[in-house]
This record gives structure tokens, sequence and C-alpha cells, in this order.
């Protein structure tokens, strides 16, 4: 039997893939098809998140003035969307992108900002926190190589607000409602941040997430709170050794169980329907996709160029 | 009653700085920081004003 490599580096979208359907995290993660057509909320996204990034570390490292520290990131947003053709019926062209920069810093002043940076002891803020922890060492080992396999992440900032250590994203969104808020009170990429906070004695307790709708008619914003308890961080760090403890179990069988239920047909349908569909996939997948590799560790993705 | 100006737009002139300072940021010029300072600065003070006419409670909303 032909295996592909088992990742050594698992992060949050590969997990989230494999309990979606394991075929699915097989064919994207493991033998790395990827969609041709890059993703304008990917790219928006990354633009958007390095845009705040180097506001907020001009401002609090630098020690620039608020002003300056917009204009700095106002040029990282331009330079880092540059000239990627967003669809027309999409909101996030750079020209919204732009309005909603101005906007975000109107609704949330760094001066007056109640969420704050954390600062590490020798006095870095922690904008941008990024780890790869062993996961577990007794239970999780890569079945190749026999080293503890890892697990990699980046949240926005680790903040402090109303006295709680906290973590802290960014996200845009089409839609800010109840449900947008409630969404976040289990997910997984969040008490995996929590989680690896604490193993850095970074007593963090809850999580801040802000929000920012970009539509073409409007630009709307809201920021919701919740928490992660010692019993949610638990019950994840156990959930997550599981799902991997399972997808070595499919790596070692050859078999990858499939969804077949909503996944199939959620937003927009599964990318993998057609090839999934076939009973001779490989055309498919080599005719309809490009092999990238997503690397959770840097959070790029790079073109495999050998055959 | 008084229609707060769309906070999510930019004014006309707003548009077309802000389209100057981003066509010559992605042919690579190096735009001196007092000119973005002075393009956000405008931006916040008209985004400010408003955010705080939004805020105060209306002064000249009939009742019926």
């Amino acid at each position: 039997m032909t295996r592909p490599p088992f990742p050594l580096v698992w992060d949050n979208t590969m997990r989230s893939a494999f309990v979606t359907c394991p075929r699915k995290m097989l064919w994207e993660y493991m033998e790395h098809f990827k969609s041709p057509f890059p993703s304008i909320h990917l790219h928006a996204g990354g633009a958007w998140a390095k845009a705040l990034e180097t506001t907020r570390m001009a401002y609090y490292a630098e020690e620039k003035s608020p002003i300056e520290a917009k204009s700095l990131g106002f040029d990282a947003l331009i330079t880092e969307y540059g000239d990627f053709e967003c669809p027309s019926h999409i909101a996030k062209s750079l020209d919204r992108m732009i309005e909603a920069f101005s906007y975000y810093w109107a609704a949330f002043p760094l001066e007056t900002d109640a969420v704050q940076p954390y600062f590490t002891k020798s006095g870095k803020p922690m904008v941008e926190f990024s780890f790869a922890l062993p996961l577990d060492m007794e239970r999780l080992r890569h079945p190749e190589t026999g080293d503890p396999i890892l697990y990699a992440g980046r949240a926005d900032m680790v903040a402090t607000y109303a006295g709680a250590v906290s973590i802290y994203d960014d996200k845009t969104t089409s839609a800010l409602g109840d449900a947008w808020a409630k969404q976040w009170n289990r997910r997984a990429q969040f008490t995996g941040y929590a989680w690896a906070a604490l193993a850095f004695d970074i007593p963090v307790s809850q999580i801040i997430v802000r929000g920012i709708a970009i539509l073409k008619t409007m630009i709307k914003h809201a920021e919701c709170i919740t928490v992660r308890t010692p019993h949610n961080i638990a019950e994840w760090h156990e959930q997550c050794v599981r799902d991997i403890l399972r997808a070595i179990e499919a790596w070692k069988s050859g078999y990858w169980d499939v969804n077949l239920s909503d996944a199939c047909s959620s937003f927009g349908g599964c990318q993998f329907q057609q090839p999934c569909m076939s009973n001779n996939p490989l055309p498919w997948l080599e005719g309809q996709f490009v092999r990238k590799i997503w690397n959770p560790v840097a959070r790029v993705e790079e073109e495999i160029t050998s055959p | 009653m008084t229609t707060p100006k769309d906070l999510s737009h930019f004014s006309e002139a707003q548009k077309l700085k802000a389209q100057d300072l981003k066509q010559r940021i992605l042919a690579g010029e190096k735009i001196p920081l007092s000119e973005l300072s002075a393009f956000l600065s405008a931006s916040d003070r008209i985004l400010t004003v408003e955010k705080k006419k939004r805020e105060l409670p209306p002064t000249d909303v009939s009742f019926f």
C-alpha cells in the first residue's frame, strides 16, 4: 500500500477538515490537492490581518503616534492586497477594504481601546502569537518517525481586557448578528490558542473576537467575549488527540471515511464533490486541482513543482 | 431629522485621494508618512464627528 506522508504538524484547519470528512482531509492536506482559484475571503482576510498587525506593532512596540501607526498599516493593507482581482459580486475589494480600515480605527481608537496587548516579561507586546507545541508526548507520536506530533496556530494578539488575559482575534465577515457571536463559544480554533497560551504560562481565560462586516452598502462592527474554562481546554485537548489518533488509524488502514451528509453540500458544496463521486478519482483530482502544501507553521501554501 | 453621513463610504474627494495613494503604493512608490497621515487624519475627523452625532440623542425628531 502506498501512503502519503503523515503530517508532523497539525493545526485547527486540518483537524476541522478531518472531523468534517476524513477523505477531504486526505485529499487536501495529505495529498495536497488545492483549488487553482485563490479564495478572495482568505486573501482579503490575510491583508486585513497584516494591516492591523502592522498598525498595532507600530503603536505598541515602536511607540509611533496613532496616526503614524495607522499610516503604516494603511500602506501594509494595500501592499499585501496587491493587484488581486476581487470578483464583482464580493464586497471585499481593495477600495472597500481601505474604507473599512479607516472605519475600524474610528470604531476602536488605538488611544482609548479597552483591549490592550499583553506584554511579555521582556516588555514586548504580544501582537501576533504563534506557536508549535507537542500535543501529547505520551499518546501522540508520528506513525513513521515516532516524533511527537505538533499542534501549531497563530492568534492576532494576546490581550488584556477588564483585567482578564484574553486571546484576541479579528474577523472579516459578510454578516454580523446573534449567530455570528454564538459561533465562537465552542470554536476549537480559539480553545487551541488558549491551550497554547497556558502552556507558555500565560493565564488566558477568555476570547475576544471583533468582527467587521464589509458590505457593498455599509460597514458594521461587533465584538464578542467568550470564556474558556479549564474544563473547555481539557475537553479540546482530549478531542484533538483522539481525532489525530483516528487519522493515524485511517492512514495505517488506507481507508478514509466519507461524510455523505451536509458537509458535501454546505457552503456552496465541497470542492471535491466531483472526484468523490467517481470510482476513479485521481484523473479528476489531477485535472481540476493544483498541488500545494499547506505549511501550518509559516501559514503559507507552497506549490509542489516536482512531478 | 438630520441624517448622519454614511460612515462606511468615503466622500468623492476622499475616494479620489484613496485611489491616488493606492495606485502609487501598488506601483512601488514609498509614500511619505506625512501624506498618508494627512489623508487618514481627514478621514478620522469626519468619522469621529459623525460617530459622535450618532451617539447624541436626536433633537429634531417629531413624535406622533
